[in-house]
């Protein structure tokens, strides 16, 4: 056949084939799709959320918008999808008591809002909130719940860890009152955050001390709770050693170390688990709270409808000063924004690793500020927003800052 | 430290059914006694005796048939045809009689005949084959009166294309159609609706081959895999190709047959002269090649038979990670000596060889399990045909079997956080080696399981008024017994198990099993207002371990009945009790071992400062008392409807409610262990271990432990309506038709009390769940999980005997399955209290005014908690559900032929949603499969 003779021919049918091949963008899109953002109370009516970036993301698609004088942003041509939206606004401690309509103290603070899931299949507007948050001192920087694989290839999960950091330029001392918890993780969601304005529910409660003890955190420095302070890395070598540990959760799973102070266990959903039940692939919203309450006589409840089962403690939002949702991975469909358990002004974002079910070293660690990192110490993004403030990396080590991913 | 006092359980009424059981023994025995006055002068008799000669010859070539078997089972005689193709039946009452007569490779026959003098009974036996009009190639239902049971026949078996034995069971009405698949232990469940196999359903169905039971009482577990202790035999080891005929009786068997409970499947093997045969099966998973000659020796020296089989499988072709393999062989002689005394000598050996392993396309890393079974049996039986008026046929079986499993397993053990190695057998605290991450590991399991096996029977029959009896009655015993090694690891500090469950446990130091039994039945028949009657009563007796502390004993009164109510219609009626004998597995249990954590510095940074106690606790339940049989009562109602054209109906209800199988016991056991730390009881030496003041510990736990012993609290119940209906036969068409089906109900429960951990939260105060202040008790047998299923089949079998071709279609409909568990709200009924200052656990009742009392605490946690609500899940229905199968059987020539089945034909796997659930799943998975298999006779 002469025509397949011609180059020009085949490679217009090489083309065309090629092409017909690729994964296109809907040729269908939104022209015009208007997010209005609301300021919280507290704040000069003048005040607007100008100049600020809006984020859409969806499993597949994510566009960013900034926002007009009037705290519009505008987007356009956007495929149609269902969209997570978020912002964040940091406020210095000064302009915060220019801002606001009362007498307010000097702390920086961050604005943020966002929806897990909203239906952008048409023009339209819709409307973000925004909630305020003080920017706190001690804030959760590193998440290690994925584990590894040992020296024979074997899962290995012994070396999972949280690190805490104090942002802040004051020392932080970590007494009784100090808690942190775990999310219920229960596979279909028990208390989404959306039906439960004003509590978390935890499937386990830690707390750093139970008597009159102190543990100081310098500015810039962290508090490394672990399930097994030793070194990891003589039995898996990708693992971390953990031997320099604040903390340890004692229980006879693991490997202790009798020269590391004991994390205190308040409540635990399951009674067999008495260390941090950390899920490898995710589900594992973990947060900070302070009280002077007796935390042990909190409520519990059953999931919602069941009168026997798994019971969750209750805790009320209010308390909580900091937090991480960590989201599971779900095959084909990425990490289900439906299932936060964490109010959106405790996190208005989310995170997840990306293997589904774990072992492959990574770990969710916050990201540097590098406007005000300097020589002597680092600072990292709080804007109460994880997706904006934390990175997945497959290198997990405690108390290090320096990697690329995270600056 | 003791244990909970076992009247804490409920004796499952077995004093009320042993009462009731011995009150209906009694009642058949007056009966009998009344009725039999007179008897002996009756069966020793003035009456005239005849001889009736059968001749029996083939009804092609007119040659005589040497080794038929006659049978008049009414007086209970029994003859051999000889050289010369004749049998002789002597000693014959007058009577009008029925004579069986049966060969390898004909067709049966029954002959009835009025005996008045010396007979000759000519028979031409007409040779098997697709050339006949009439083929079975499906069950065939008992008679009215007899246990309700099913045939199956030698045709039946190579249509169906059968690898192994369970997969007959899909001829039974009720049963659904399955795919064969050998590379997991096939157990066979009788007339339960559930989807997974009920062990106690299982280890109570007797498979008997060649008049020899095949036992499991001797299995133990092995604790690696694919066990059958306590279990139902793995039938996989019995290929069908050498057998020549199959009764699989779920109804009320005679009681001949015992150890039981569900039912029994007897198996005889082919015996006699036979041409070569060849055969191969192939399917996509399996394959399965056989031999088998039966030869004659010549006029007095009787037919040896020889078969051999392979048969090769594995789960999925695409990743071969399981695959099993079947070798077996066998040597039948059958001789008749003093011209009367038939015989039959068999050796049987199998080797059965699982595995499972890495696909082979992965990187090899050693991971592996296998399980090489290799089994001899023998067996020896005969036939004495006395002829004496109280002893006409003397029967006995003699077999002995014995067998290796030898498991071997290697992997990486793996687990989350540190692996303490404990391997101490004693009570203490010991300083253990430990592992913080996985490490490899191999070892295995070996297991003997023997068994010994007579029996000695005698049939008689007399007529005595207007009744004709047919006596049978026998004694039996059998010793079985496991005398090996059991588990064991490579390298005890690499061990397979590093927890409770794996210390090594020989069975040598457990007893063998001594079983006596004996039994005794009359079959009658009489004629009364113009109507038949049949009434098969008889007694069994059953005895294990006669004389030892964990003796038991069962009394087991059967009846079979019928009343031919019009020449069309058969009443049949029957009640039976039954009973399975515990095995070594559910009477010597292993003892119980609790390991806990003592002290812990494994974290040291300094190795020579890392170390690891934990305390070891040891119960010696040593032998079960109290164990009683499992026992099982079966009652059964039925119509069997005789149309014209030898169509018929047979409609069957049946209650077979088992109340005590066998479980676990679940009775508690105190004991306490020191936790020791750094600072409190643990002291840290720089540079060295650290040392323990045993004395002082950081604190004393109270442990709570389950002893493992085993009771007879499984509770099953299976009801429901089968029905077998024979269409008839369209000429035109050259097509039968049957239509089979059941509605089938199964409950199941453990009537045991649940001793359960009270919920708290202050997990402080309980760091380990079995370290609890207390325990409550609720009561037993209020959770009940039910299945139900209605499905029927119906069958077309095209048959054209001049294409020597069978050609059958099955139309199998689920119409309904239900699927439900009923837990209603737990109210506990007692409290166990831990009272260490006495030793001892002190149940304490809980009385209606302390439920009243919302603020009820026992040791600080509200009662009002330990109330939960019940939590009945909806039932799950699912819609009606078909699958067609198609099998094709056709002889080439007369030495040739070949069949061919495709399963689910029409790949019908639909998208459906139950009634639980709006979600879609796709049903009949796994369904479709084809195969062929060809075979050769010359």
């Amino acid at each position: 056949m002469k025509i397949f003779k011609s180059p020009f021919i085949l490679l217009t049918a090489f083309t065309v084939l090629m092409v017909s091949c690729l994964d296109e963008t809907p040729s269908v899109t939104i022209n015009r799709y208007e997010i209005r953002v609301e300021m919280p109370d507290g704040f000069k009516p003048d005040i607007a959320y100008a100049n600020k970036t809006i984020i859409l993301k969806s499993n597949r698609f994510s566009f960013t918008g900034q926002t007009n004088e009037e705290g519009v942003a505008v987007f356009t041509n956007i495929v149609p999808d269902i969209y997570s939206i978020s912002t964040s606004w940091e406020i210095e401690g000064e302009d915060y008591i220019e801002m606001a309509d009362t007498v307010v103290e000097s702390r920086d603070v961050v604005l943020s809002g966002s929806i897990a899931a909203e239906n952008i299949f048409a023009e339209g507007t819709k409307t973000l909130s925004l909630s305020k948050s003080v920017r706190q001192s001690l804030i959760v920087s590193k998440v290690y719940a994925s584990g590894t694989k040992d020296n024979n290839n074997r899962n290995y999960v012994s070396d999972q860890y949280i690190e805490f950091f104090n942002n802040s330029d004051e020392v932080v001392i970590i007494d009784s009152t100090y808690y942190f918890g775990l999310v219920e993780a229960e596979s279909v969601i028990a208390y989404p955050a959306s039906k439960n304005p004003g509590f978390v529910y935890a499937r386990q409660i830690f707390r750093f001390f139970d008597n009159a003890t102190q543990f100081v955190v310098q500015p810039g420095g962290t508090v490394l709770v672990v399930n097994s302070a030793v070194d990891h890395l003589e039995f898996a070598p990708l693992s971390v050693n953990l031997r320099t540990a604040d903390f340890e959760a004692k229980s006879p799973t693991f490997s202790n170390n009798s020269a590391v102070r004991e994390l205190k266990l308040i409540f635990s959903a399951f009674p067999s688990l008495i260390y941090m039940n950390l899920v490898r692939g995710g589900e594992n919203g973990i947060f900070l709270f302070k009280t002077e309450e007796n935390v042990k006589q909190f409520p519990i409840f059953y999931i919602p409808g069941r009168e026997t089962g798994n019971r969750y403690m209750q805790i009320p939002a209010n308390l909580i000063f900091d937090g991480v949702e960590i989201l599971r991975n779900k095959v084909n469909v990425g990490p289900d924004v439906t299932t936060k358990r964490l109010q959106s002004f405790i996190d208005a974002g989310f995170m997840n690793i990306n293997a589904l079910s774990g072992y492959t070293n990574e770990s969710v660690e916050r990201r540097v500020d590098k406007a005000k990192t300097n020589g002597t110490r680092y600072y990292l993004i709080d804007t109460n927003n994880s997706t904006n403030d934390m990175r997945t990396v497959t290198d997990p080590t405690p108390g290090k800052y320096d990697k690329a991913l995270l600056n | 430290m003791k244990v909970l006092p076992k009247s804490l359980f409920p004796k499952v009424n077995s004093v009320q059914v042993r009462n009731q059981t011995l009150r209906i023994c009694a009642l058949l025995g007056m009966v009998i006694l009344f009725h039999f006055q007179g008897f002996s002068q009756n069966t020793s008799g003035n009456r005239d005796k005849h001889a009736v000669q059968v001749i029996v010859s083939d009804s092609v070539t007119g040659e005589r048939i040497i080794g038929a078997a006659l049978q008049m089972k009414s007086m209970g005689i029994y003859a051999i045809t000889n050289n010369e193709g004749v049998g002789i039946l002597g000693n014959v009452p007058t009577t009008m009689a029925t004579i069986d007569i049966s060969c390898l490779g004909y067709e049966s026959q029954v002959r009835t005949i009025n005996v008045k003098g010396d007979v000759i009974v000519r028979v031409k036996l007409i040779e098997t084959s697709l050339e006949l009009k009439e083929v079975t190639v499906t069950a065939k239902n008992s008679a009215a009166g007899a246990a309700t049971s099913s045939q199956i026949g030698r045709q039946a078996i190579e249509h169906l294309q059968a690898n192994n034995l369970s997969d007959l069971m899909q001829l039974l009405p009720g049963q659904l159609m399955q795919n064969n698949d050998l590379t997991t232990a096939r157990q066979i469940n009788f007339r339960t609706a559930g989807s997974t196999n009920d062990a106690n359903n299982a280890f109570g169905a007797s498979v008997i081959m060649d008049g020899v039971p095949v036992s499991n009482n001797a299995t133990m577990s092995d604790k690696i895999s694919n066990n059958t202790a306590g279990n139902g035999v793995d039938m996989r080891q019995i290929g069908t190709d050498n057998i020549e005929s199959v009764e699989i009786i779920r109804g009320i068997p005679s009681a001949e047959y015992g150890d039981l409970t569900s039912g029994a499947v007897i198996v005889k093997t082919k015996a006699g002269r036979t041409p070569y045969e060849v055969r191969t099966k192939v399917n996509p998973t399996t394959i399965n090649s056989s031999f088998g000659k039966g030869w004659s020796l010549g006029d007095k020296n009787g037919f040896l038979n020889a078969s051999f089989d392979y048969a090769q499988a594995w789960g999925d072709p695409r990743t071969k990670i399981r695959s099993f393999d079947r070798i077996s062989g066998s040597l039948t002689y059958t001789n008749t000596l003093f011209k009367i005394v038939r015989t039959k000598t068999k050796v049987n050996i199998n080797s059965l060889i699982d595995w499972m392993g890495e696909d082979l396309d992965l990187i090899a890393d050693g991971t592996f399990t296998s399980q090489k079974e290799f089994r001899i049996a023998v067996s020896h039986d005969g036939k004495i045909p006395l002829n004496l008026p109280l002893a006409r046929t003397i029967s006995y079986v003699a077999g002995f079997s014995t067998s290796e499993r030898n498991t071997r397993t290697s992997n990486f053990y793996s687990r989350t956080g540190i692996i303490p190695i404990v391997n101490s057998l004693e009570t203490g605290y010991f300083e253990i080696p430990y592992r913080s991450s996985s490490y490899k590991t191999s070892g295995g399991a070996i297991s003997t399981p023997q068994s010994f096996y007579f029996k000695l029977s005698n049939t008689f029959g007399a007529s005595i008024q207007r009744f004709t009896h047919s006596f049978n009655m026998g004694l039996e015993y059998r010793y079985e017994v496991n005398n090996a090694i059991g588990f064991y690891n490579d390298d005890d500090l690499l061990p397979l198990k590093p927890n409770s469950d794996g210390r090594p446990r020989p069975y040598s130091d457990i007893p063998g099993l001594n079983q006596l039994s004996g039994y005794v039945e009359d079959n009658m028949a009489w004629k009364l207002f113009g109507m038949r009657f049949k009434l098969v009563a008889g007694l069994r007796y059953t005895h294990l371990q006669p004389g030892m502390d964990e003796q038991v004993w069962s009394l087991s009164p059967r009846i079979n009945a019928s009343v031919a109510v019009t020449k069309w219609l058969d009443l049949r009626l029957g009640y039976g009790q039954n009973a399975k004998t515990p095995g070594l597995v559910h009477l010597y249990p292993e003892k119980k071992y609790t390991d806990k954590l003592a002290a812990d510095n494994t974290g040291a940074a300094n190795p020579a400062e890392r170390a690891l106690w934990y305390h070891t606790y040891v119960y010696d339940v040593k032998r079960t008392t109290g164990l009683k049989n499992s026992t099982n009562t079966k009652y059964e109602i039925g119509l069997d409807f005789k149309l014209p054209e030898n169509r018929n109906i047979s409609i069957i209800a049946y209650s077979d409610n088992t109340p005590n199988g066998f479980s676990g016991l679940g009775l508690q056991h105190l004991y306490t262990a020191g936790f020791y730390k750094a600072g409190e009881g643990m002291t840290l030496v720089p540079g060295a271990k650290p040392v323990i003041d045993w004395n002082n510990p950081s604190r004393v736990d109270t442990m709570w432990i389950s002893t493992g012993e085993f009771g007879n609290y499984a509770w099953a119940l299976n009801r429901g309506i089968e029905f077998d209906i024979d269409l008839g036969r369209v000429e035109q068409w050259n097509t039968s038709f049957f239509l089979s089906g059941a509605f089938m109900e199964t409950q199941s429960k453990t009537t045991a009390p649940t001793i359960s951990t009270p919920d708290n939260k202050n997990i402080a105060m309980y760091p380990e769940s079995n370290m609890t202040p207390f325990k409550y008790v609720y009561p037993g047998g209020i959770n009940i999980d039910t299945n139900r299923r209605f499905s029927t089949q119906f069958r077309g079998v095209l048959n054209i005997p001049a294409l020597r071709m069978v050609l059958s279609s099955s139309l199998q409909v689920i119409w309904y399955s239900y699927d439900g568990s009923q837990n209603p709200q737990r109210i506990p009924i007692a409290y166990l209290l831990p009272d260490m200052a006495n030793n001892t656990v002190t149940y304490h009742p809980i009385t209606a005014e302390m439920l009243a009392d919302p603020n009820y605490t026992i040791r600080g946690l509200k009662l009002s908690e330990a109330i939960t609500d019940g939590t009945d899940n909806p039932p799950v229905t699912q819609p009606p559900l078909m699958m067609m199968s198609t099998r094709l059987t056709k002889d080439i020539s007369k030495m040739a032929g070949f069949s061919f089945f495709v399963n689910n034909t029409l790949f019908y796997q639909p998208w459906q949603s139950s009634s639980a659930s709006s979600t879609l799943t796709e049903r009949n998975q796994g369904t479709f499969n084809f195969g062929m298999e060809l075979y050769f006779k010359f």
